[in-house]
C-alpha cells in the first residue's frame, strides 16, 4: 500500500506531500493536479521497472514552469505486509533542460539502507542490510531498475515488485478488440486491455469465473469471453445471449459493444480479475461512460474489495454518487489558488450544513 | 439496459451501520446490485434527523414501486440513549406530521435501531459482553467489520444469539429482518 506519495517541482506539483489510506477519492476542480498525481506514480512505475531513461520519462518540459530550481525530488512510501519502504529519487536538469540525470537514488527499508546511488556510484546492501559491491553506475536510467533479482537481494526486488503491483489507468473506451501479445502490465489509458485480458486469462485462471459471474449480473445476457485466432493476433469475444434467451449466445467482437459496456467489463474485470495478487487500483474517472444505476454496485464492491484482495483504492472522481459516498470519509481534496501550486488537505474549507457534498462543490461553496 | 431493479432500499445514518447491514445482506445471498444505499455522509450533521427527514419519501416510494415488485425498506438509526420503541415512535411521528400512514401490517418495510450504536454490537459479534450504554469503539475501516457480519450470519443460521444475553436491541433487530425474509 502507498502511504505517502512527495513531489517536488514537476509541473504543478512543488513542495506537495500525499497521505493515502485504503480507500480514498481525489477531488477538486479541473486543473487542480490530480491526474498530475497518477502521471508521476506512472513515470515512477516506468523508471523503475528499468526500461525507461530519464530523458525520457522526466523531461525538462516538466519542470514547474515558474521556478528556476533544477531538481525534482520525488518520495515514495510503501507499504508491503510489516516492511516500510522508502524510496528518494533525486532528477537534476541541465541549464537549457534539455539534458537530465540521476543525481541520487535511495531505497530504504525500515529506516535501513537496501540501495543508495549518489554522483554515478550506486551502493547495494545484502538483505540482511550489511554493506554489498560498490559500483560506478550510469547516470540517466534508474540503479534500483536494472537489477536482476538474487537470493541476497529479495527485499530490494520486492519494493519494486510491490509498486508494479499498483494498477495506475483511467478507462477509456478506445480499446480495441485484437491484440497480437500477452501484456502483464495495462498503459494509462488501457488501450491495451485486451493484450492485458490475454495475458490475465493465462496467469488467472482461476479469476475467470469470478469476472464472468460478476458480468452476469452486470451486462445483459452475458455469457462468457473467448479469444479468437486471427491471423497473427487474437480477437477477443464477447458471446452474449439471443434476445428472447432461446439458443446458443451469440459471439460480438468486444469493440461491437457500447462504450459503457466495455468500460463496466474493464472495471470489473480489474476488480475480481486480480483479487488475489494484493493489487492497488488508481483510477481516473472510472465513472466516465456508465450509467447511473452502475455506479454504486461498482463501489461498493470495490471499497467492500479493499483489505479482502485489492490492497488500496485510490480514485479520481467528480460524479456526485462517488463524492456523496467518499468524500467526506477518504476525501483529499485538491486546490490551486491562480495556477500556483497544488495543496491537499483531507477536509474541504468549508463545510456546507444541509447540503451533499457534491452539491456543495457545484455551487463552489466548499472552497 | 439494466436487468435487475434495486430491492432493497438502505437507509442509513452512518457509512459503519450501511457497510454492516450491506455485507450482511450480502452474505444471506441478496446480490448486491439488489441493494441501494441512502446514507448520511459522514460527519455531516445529526443522523437521525437526516434520516428522519427521509424517511417519509421512501416510505412513499416503497408504496409506490411495491404495487410493482416485492421491494422492502430497511431504515437504520442509532437509538443513542433512548430505546428502540423511542426511536420507532419518532418515525411514526414523522408521518404523522406528513399525514401519511405508517408501517402498515404485511409492508416489507423494518427498523434497524442498535442501541447505543452500531458499535455496541460490533463488540457483542466480537464476543463480548456488551451492555447498551456503554461506548464501544469504532473501526478506523468500515470494512475492518467484516468477521462480525460473519459471525452473526452464523448465529442466524444456528437461530440462536450467542453469548446470552444479547444485545435487547439485536434482538429486536434480527426480529424486523423476518418481515423481509425472502
Amino acid at each position: 500500500m502507498l502511504n505517502r506519495l512527495y513531489v517536488d517541482n514537476f509541473r504543478c506539483l512543488v513542495n506537495f506531500e500525499l497521505k493515502l489510506d485504503r480507500v480514498n477519492l481525489l477531488l477538486g476542480a479541473n486543473g487542480t493536479g490530480k491526474t498530475t498525481v497518477f502521471d508521476v506514480l506512472h513515470r515512477l512505475q516506468q523508471f523503475l521497472s528499468g526500461n525507461a531513461k530519464v530523458p525520457d520519462v522526466f523531461p525538462g518540459v516538466d519542470l514547474t514552469r515558474w521556478q528556476s530550481n533544477p531538481t525534482q525530488r520525488f518520495e515514495l512510501e510503501l507499504q508491503a505486509n510489516e516492511a516500510n519502504y522508502d524510496y528518494a529519487l533525486l532528477i537534476e536538469h541541465d541549464e537549457d533542460r534539455r539534458k537530465a540525470k540521476v543525481k541520487s537514488e535511495i531505497l530504504t527499508m525500515d529506516d535501513k539502507t537496501l540501495f543508495d546511488f549518489q554522483d554515478g556510484n550506486a551502493e547495494l546492501y545484502h538483505d540482511d542490510f550489511t554493506p554489498g559491491p560498490k559500483y560506478p553506475f550510469d547516470w540517466t536510467q534508474s540503479g534500483l531498475g536494472v537489477l536482476q533479482p538474487r537470493d541476497d537481494n529479495k527485499k530490494l526486488t520486492r519494493f519494486r515488485k510491490e509498486l508494479q503491483k499498483i494498477i495506475v489507468s483511467g478507462i477509456h473506451p478506445t480499446m480495441d478488440s485484437e491484440s497480437r501479445n500477452e501484456d502483464s502490465v495495462l498503459s494509462p489509458n488501457m488501450e491495451n486491455f485486451v493484450s492485458w485480458y490475454r495475458f490475465l486469462s493465462q496467469e488467472h485462471q482461476g479469476s475467470m469465473l469470478a469476472i464472468f459471474q460478476e458480468l452476469k449480473s452486470v451486462i445483459p445476457g452475458f455469457n462468457s469471453f473467448s479469444l479468437k485466432e486471427a491471423g497473427e493476433a487474437k480477437v477477443l469475444k464477447v458471446l452474449l445471449g439471443r434476445p428472447g434467451g432461446n439458443g446458443k449466445p451469440l459471439a460480438y467482437n468486444f469493440r461491437e459493444l457500447s462504450d459503457g459496456q466495455r468500460v463496466l467489463i474493464a472495471l470489473y474485470t480489474l476488480l475480481f480479475g486480480l483479487k488475489e495478487e494484493g493489487v492497488s487500483l488508481f483510477l481516473d474517472e472510472p465513472d466516465n461512460f456508465v450509467a447511473l444505476r452502475e455506479i454504486q454496485p461498482w463501489l461498493t464492491a470495490l471499497t467492500d474489495s479493499c483489505g479482502e484482495g485489492i490492497e488500496q483504492s485510490v480514485i479520481i472522481s467528480h460524479h456526485p454518487e462517488i463524492i456523496d459516498h467518499l468524500a467526506l470519509s477518504s476525501g483529499r481534496w485538491f486546490d490551486r489558488d491562480s495556477n500556483g501550486p497544488t495543496r491537499v488537505t483531507d477536509k474541504p474549507k468549508a463545510q456546507v450544513d444541509g447540503l451533499k457534498p457534491s452539491e456543495s462543490m457545484a455551487r463552489g461553496w466548499e472552497s | 439496459m439494466s436487468q435487475d431493479a434495486v430491492l432493497a432500499v438502505l437507509l442509513c445514518e452512518d457509512t459503519q451501520t450501511e457497510c454492516f447491514i450491506r455485507r450482511f445482506l450480502v452474505k444471506r445471498n441478496w446480490d448486491r446490485r439488489q441493494i441501494r444505499a441512502e446514507t448520511l455522509p459522514a460527519g455531516k450533521g445529526s443522523g437521525l434527523v437526516w434520516v428522519r427527514e427521509k424517511f417519509v419519501n421512501e416510505l412513499k416510494a416503497y408504496r409506490s414501486r411495491s404495487a410493482r415488485a416485492a421491494t422492502c425498506l430497511i431504515v437504520a438509526s442509532d437509538a443513542d440513549d433512548k430505546t428502540v420503541e423511542d426511536r420507532i415512535q419518532t418515525f411514526k411521528d414523522a408521518c404523522v406530521e406528513a399525514t401519511v400512514a405508517f408501517r402498515q401490517e404485511g409492508e416489507r418495510v423494518i427498523f434497524v435501531i442498535p442501541r447505543r450504536n452500531i458499535e455496541t454490537w460490533l463488540a457483542y459479534l466480537r464476543g463480548r459482553m456488551v451492555n447498551e450504554t456503554d461506548a464501544y469503539p469504532k473501526y478506523d475501516n468500515e470494512s475492518d467489520c467484516r468477521d462480525q457480519v460473519t459471525m452473526l450470519d452464523d448465529l442466524c443460521r444456528r437461530q440462536k444469539l450467542e453469548p446470552e444475553p444479547p444485545p435487547p436491541s439485536l434482538a429486536a433487530a434480527c426480529s424486523e429482518f423476518k418481515r423481509i425474509a425472502n
